[in-house]
């Protein structure tokens, strides 16, 4: 029989055309699927990995949950979410007791956002819960039974309607089209009060009991906040609002500030507002403790991490926020090292700026009243005109006084013993305060930078109540916390002689009110307030201490390891940073169009291989010796990961283990921890962002199945979203901080995974920077206490902590690669204090946080994760620190991340790179480079380590094997590839036969 | 004018689709390169070439139908979308993980459809072939 007389050669074509395509789809599938096998197994809730246990009796679970079901651990999840609101939210004016407001009060919410509040903010840090279980500010007000307020419908409905409509919601163009935003970073989403329709008018007068108005502002990841539409000052439809608010027949206006910046709030007297609330993002759950605030079931007990500036442009760091290009960029040769950034204000960030010229303008010094920096002042410099909240400032519902009543400091022993009496003077309103210490170092005019006034120590109190009406707490500061750089002269930490007060206040205005007072100072000096002198405390330093604080806790010589940070490194005396000499003369310059120098040019190319254009200039990279032959590749597999738990990271052993990796496991071993390593017993993990939530991941029914995947089932429950870190740092409590860690580290082990990309303790330098939410503060300080507390709290249940972005990554704009530069004093006093705490370990009881991820910056002209002296001088020489080190958002090697510089500066692993650091560095071939696989080697040692200790290890014993199984999706693309291969391999043969007997046939007719 | 007249005469609906998948190739091809990639997912020179010898190959098959030879183009087409879902998956995974505040834009939208439908263009020309064969003479 005749081929040609099977079909036609049309329908074998079109057999082949179609399983043709298939086949390559399919081929091509199997290469994405398996380069990104650890993000899509986490999204479709499995796992290409199991464990076959051995005969071993041991417990494989390593890290035990205190709860046996996931509704348990959600339940508890949002208690302290709820709780971290609670104590959170910050009670920033109270005229007349305005607050609380009676249960059930007929209350009116005005502002177009209350039909969707900022919970959290935007971009990866970004949260999402099901409508179930967030609530909103309607459930908060009433839900069920439980009514709290009796709130306006009819102007929600009014507003509720226009979201509907997408009225003034911006349009942006994503995947399949348009999108729309309800609020952005550039605008204000409001509605003018003159569309109030007559029903809305009418109906304020049925709710009078209270206005509440809600002024909400977003941030997010990849974007600051608009500078030229002054985003945080309040816009014309939000005045006529307030307008309205303000003309209206109620009793009493409130405010509600939903944001994690700090906004300008100058208007509240203007339109007669009562009572402020800082509310932050409250996350799924705490919309319901900012009610029980309103209404007096809890008493706020938050004080401000940040300062209130009636104008937020007045701090000095805002001339210098932003976007700058050099002006000689195009003789840079990679596009992403062409920005930067100068950090001119030095240690004047925040508070210390704020106070630290007022207490000038009170000694009458260094031209502090001068009109550099002027904002909201009528003339010339004025605090009482520049900031309306201070720095640590909150109120209470109570009335609670405090006295200090010792203050023991030990020079000898770096230790200072303070001792307070905190008594609530209304224990029938049961509540918490908050203990504030705060220290002067003298400052010599033309010496080291010193501020006026430096948080450096916190508690809050138990509850009291009248049976317990009165605490005495006992603070212990560590006297290195207030020691100052010295970065051009002794180049470490140095304790100058001289007057030292510590002073306790609500705030650190009232603070340093007080030790102006104790120095003899009174408003006639021009003080705003008369100070308490008896909450000041004198110390006198005999000595000037210069080797002292020279050692870190682990007896590391402490020394300059950033200079070519400081612009003036490359050239000398282009900046001027702000100074208490002169506040007038070092105000400082906006730095537009610097000129980079030769040298930076040269140093921001030799950094690259690779450019994102595609061309390529020298690494700066050179290889090590061709000889590998010294390292061992592939032994047989005779010990396992588990056998390694507890063990010292020094410890011999660890070669033998190390000894058992494959080429393939070091490359894999690029890919975060998502891969499996077979060869020493390791499961697949997963890292997961944060730093609000284990985000887009959803509970598990059994943690002790978690790597299993035979038995692990994943439900439609998400974690839980927790209120924003800038609620976090309202608590001012480090013992809640903990607590909250350990409810991370629960909900990691039902669900949410090893690694967490948090939290995160940047600086907020300005008001503007976009991802301020994500970070706890102005004060390195709180934020370090509260970041080693969350931590400790987390890795006690087995979470690998990423704490991020590490550092002086403290603006969004021109992030990736900016290149960022500031004098060595103002990084060891304020930036790297926000992570120092977690990062240094002090004994057995201080473990050092386990992870770290660095910012996508450079510090001066080197990439972060290029900065050996960051990561080995400093993390692991002076601070202890034995963590994994990730890059953030891994990019395309060889352009702002080379793999092999980066290994070589410490860098571990390289965040979300799937297999493209792993395919970059096969093409550099590692098994050729001694240097490279060395450092690849200890980079492996530094992740099986860490997972060793961590709970990876949960499901394995040291007789078991991690076996990799094949996930359906696998199987169905080699079904699919298989038979498309062999259909279109038939279908090929008939087409080309009935071509070629068709010829054939018509040759014969012929 | 005749000769281009007798040429189209002798061919199927499937060369008109031929043509359809060619200036889809063409499209992509420009605006792959002209979007230029980003700092996550850089043009790849693997898709250009595979694109590019997919147009060629294209145009090829619709001057001198080599029968079956148009089967080429359709498999480079498919090849040069699978590269571009691999060399594109840090930007998509980017953007799926909300970072950096990135979106599919408009030109990576228009490539990856442009791409597919080129795929799938070449494949329906190829099931169509190109060509009249000649008729079996009696």
């Amino acid at each position: 029989m005749k081929l040609t007389r099977f079909g036609k050669p049309a329908l074998w074509r079109s057999i082949a055309a179609v399983s043709g395509v298939v086949l390559a789809l399919a081929v091509g599938g199997t290469a994405v699927t398996t380069e990104w096998s650890g993000y899509i197994n986490k999204y479709l809730g499995i796992s290409n990995t199991t464990i076959v246990q051995g005969d071993s009796e041991e417990d494989p679970i390593h890290y035990k949950s205190q709860y046996t079901n996931y509704e348990d651990v959600m339940e508890s999840a949002r208690e302290v979410a709820k709780q971290v609101q609670a104590e959170g939210t910050v009670l920033m004016t109270n005229k007349n007791n305005a607050l609380p407001l009676k249960e059930k009060s007929n209350v009116t919410f005005f502002g177009y956002n209350q039909v969707d509040l900022a919970h959290g903010g935007t971009g990866s840090g970004g949260v999402t819960s099901s409508a179930e279980r967030k609530v909103d500010l309607k459930k908060a007000c009433a839900d069920g039974d439980d009514v709290k307020l009796n709130m306006n419908n009819t102007i929600y409905d009014f507003y509720k309607e226009k979201y509907d409509a997408k009225v003034g919601f911006v349009e942006t163009q994503g995947w399949g089209g348009t999108s729309w935003n309800f609020r952005t970073v550039n605008s204000v989403n409001e509605i003018n009060a003159s569309e109030f329709t007559g029903d809305v008018t009418e109906s304020f007068d049925d709710y009078s009991d209270a206005a509440i108005f809600i002024m909400t502002r977003i941030g997010g990841e990849g974007s600051d906040l608009s500078v030229s539409n002054k985003y945080l000052a309040l816009t014309e439809n939000e005045r006529s609002v307030l307008q309205a608010m303000k003309d209206g027949n109620f009793s009493k206006r409130i405010v509600l500030v939903n944001t994690f910046n700090t906004p300008e709030l100058g208007w509240l007297d203007e339109y007669n507002i009562d009572a402020c609330l800082y509310i932050g993002g409250p996350g799924e759950v705490g919309m319901d403790a900012v009610t029980d605030i309103l209404v007096g079931r809890t008493n706020p007990s938050g004080h401000l991490a940040d300062t209130y500036a009636y104008d937020s442009f007045s701090s000095p760091a805002m001339q210098n926020f932003g976007n700058f290009e050099f002006s000689n960029s195009a003789e840079i040769t990679n596009s992403d090292s062409r920005k930067y950034v100068m950090y001119n204000e030095g240690i004047f960030v925040g508070y210390r700026y704020y106070e630290t010229r007022y207490e000038d303008t009170v000694l009458k010094k260094g031209n502090a009243a001068s009109s550099a920096g002027v904002y909201a002042s009528t003339d010339t410099w004025d605090y009482s005109e520049e900031v309306q909240f201070p720095f640590g400032w909150g109120m209470s519902y109570s009335t609670f006084t405090q006295t200090l009543d010792s203050v023991n400091v030990d020079w000898e022993n770096k230790k200072a013993e303070v001792t307070v009496t905190v008594t609530n003077e209304t224990p029938s309103i049961a509540g918490k305060d908050v203990v504030e210490v705060y220290a002067q170092a003298p400052y010599t005019e033309g010496g080291i930078e010193k501020a006026s006034v430096q948080l450096c120590g916190f508690a809050k109190t138990e509850v009291l109540d009248e049976e317990n009406p009165e605490q005495t707490l006992t603070i212990t500061v560590d006297l290195s916390d207030i020691a100052s750089y010295d970065y051009e002269n002794y180049k470490t930490y140095v304790m100058e002689k001289g007057d030292y007060y510590f002073a306790i206040g609500n705030g650190a205005h009232e603070a340093l009110n007080n030790i102006l007072a104790a120095k003899g100072y009174d408003k006639e000096d021009g003080m705003d307030a008369d100070g308490n002198a008896s909450k000041a405390y004198k110390s006198e330093k005999l000595t000037f201490d210069k080797d002292e604080y020279r050692l870190s806790a682990n007896d590391t010589s402490i020394t300059n390891q950033f200079e070519s940070t400081d612009i003036n490194y490359y050239d000398e005396d282009a900046v001027t940073y702000l100074s208490r000499s002169d506040w007038n003369k070092t105000w400082p310059e906006t730095m537009e169009n610097f000129a980079a120098t030769d040298s930076m040019i040269a140093e921001a190319a030799s950094y690259y291989s690779a450019q994102t254009d595609g061309s390529t200039t020298p690494s700066a990279y050179e290889a090590g010796s061709s000889d590998t032959s010294s390292i061992t590749i592939g032994a047989e597999q005779k010990y396992t990961l588990a056998m390694m738990i507890g063990v010292d990271y020094d410890d011999d052993n660890w070669d033998l283990l190390l000894d058992q990796l494959t080429v393939e496991d070091y490359l894999n071993s690029t890919k975060q921890g998502r891969e499996a390593i077979k060869s020493v017993g390791l499961n697949a993990t997963t890292a997961v962002d944060g730093p609000a939530a284990w985000t887009k991941s959803y509970y598990i029914t059994n943690y002790e199945d978690q790597y299993d995947a035979e038995k692990v089932e994943v439900t439609d429950e998400q974690l839980v979203a927790y209120p924003t870190e800038t609620v976090i740092a309202g608590t001012w409590n480090i013992e809640l901080t903990e607590k909250l860690g350990e409810s991370f580290g629960e909900e990691g082990l039902w669900g949410g995974g090893v690694g967490w990309y948090g939290p995160a303790a940047n600086t907020h330098r300005t008001p503007y920077a976009g991802r301020n939410f994500e970070y706890y503060s102005e004060d390195g300080f709180i934020a370090g206490k509260l970041a080693e507390a969350e931590v400790h709290g987390a890795m006690s249940k087995g979470v690998i902590c990423y704490l991020k972005h590490f550092f002086l990554n403290d603006q969004e704009t021109n992030r990736i690669g900016v290149c960022t530069f500031s004098n060595e004093q103002a990084i060891r006093e304020i930036y790297l204090r926000a992570f120092e705490y977690a990062f240094e370990t002090t004994g057995e009881n201080d473990p050092s946080c386990n992870g770290v991820m660095g910012g996508f910056n450079r510090l001066g002209m080197t990439w972060t994760g290029h900065h050996s002296n960051l990561w080995k001088n400093v993390m692991e020489g002076e601070w202890g620190f034995l963590g994994n080190v990730t890059t953030d958002f891994g990019q395309k090697p060889g352009s702002l991340m080379e793999p092999r510089l980066a290994y070589e500066a410490g860098t571990h692993m390289f965040c979300t790179s799937g297999s493209t650091f792993a395919s970059y560095l096969e093409g550099a071939d590692i098994t050729s480079d001694l240097k490279l696989l060395t450092n690849m080697r200890e980079a492996l040692h530094r992740q099986l380590y860490n997972f060793a200790n961590s709970a990876a290890m949960n499901g394995l014993t040291s007789d078991a094997k991690v076996v990799t199984v094949r996930t359906w999706y696998e199987n169905a693309l080699l079904a699919v590839t298989i038979i498309a291969a062999v259909v279109l391999a038939g279908s090929g043969v008939m087409a080309i036969a009935q071509s070629y007997f068709g010829k054939k046939d018509e040759k014969e007719a012929k | 004018m005749k000769m281009f007249k007798d040429f189209l005469a002798n061919k199927r609906p499937g060369w008109y689709v031929s043509v359809a998948s060619l200036l889809l190739g063409l499209i992509t091809v420009i605006v792959y390169t002209a979007r230029g990639g980003n700092y996550l997912s850089p043009v790849s020179s693997a898709a250009v070439v595979l694109l590019v010898f997919a147009v060629i190959t294209n145009a090829a098959v619709l001057v001198i139908d080599f029968k079956l030879g148009a089967f080429i183009p359709m498999i480079l087409y498919a090849c040069t979308v699978a590269v571009f879902l691999n060399s594109e998956m840090l930007f998509i995974t980017n953007v799926i993980f909300g970072v950096d505040g990135n979106y599919f834009d408009g030109a990576f939208f228009t490539f990856l459809v442009t791409g597919v439908l080129a795929m799938v263009t070449s494949a329906v020309a190829f099931g169509m072939g190109l060509s009249k064969s000649n008729k079996l003479k009696a």
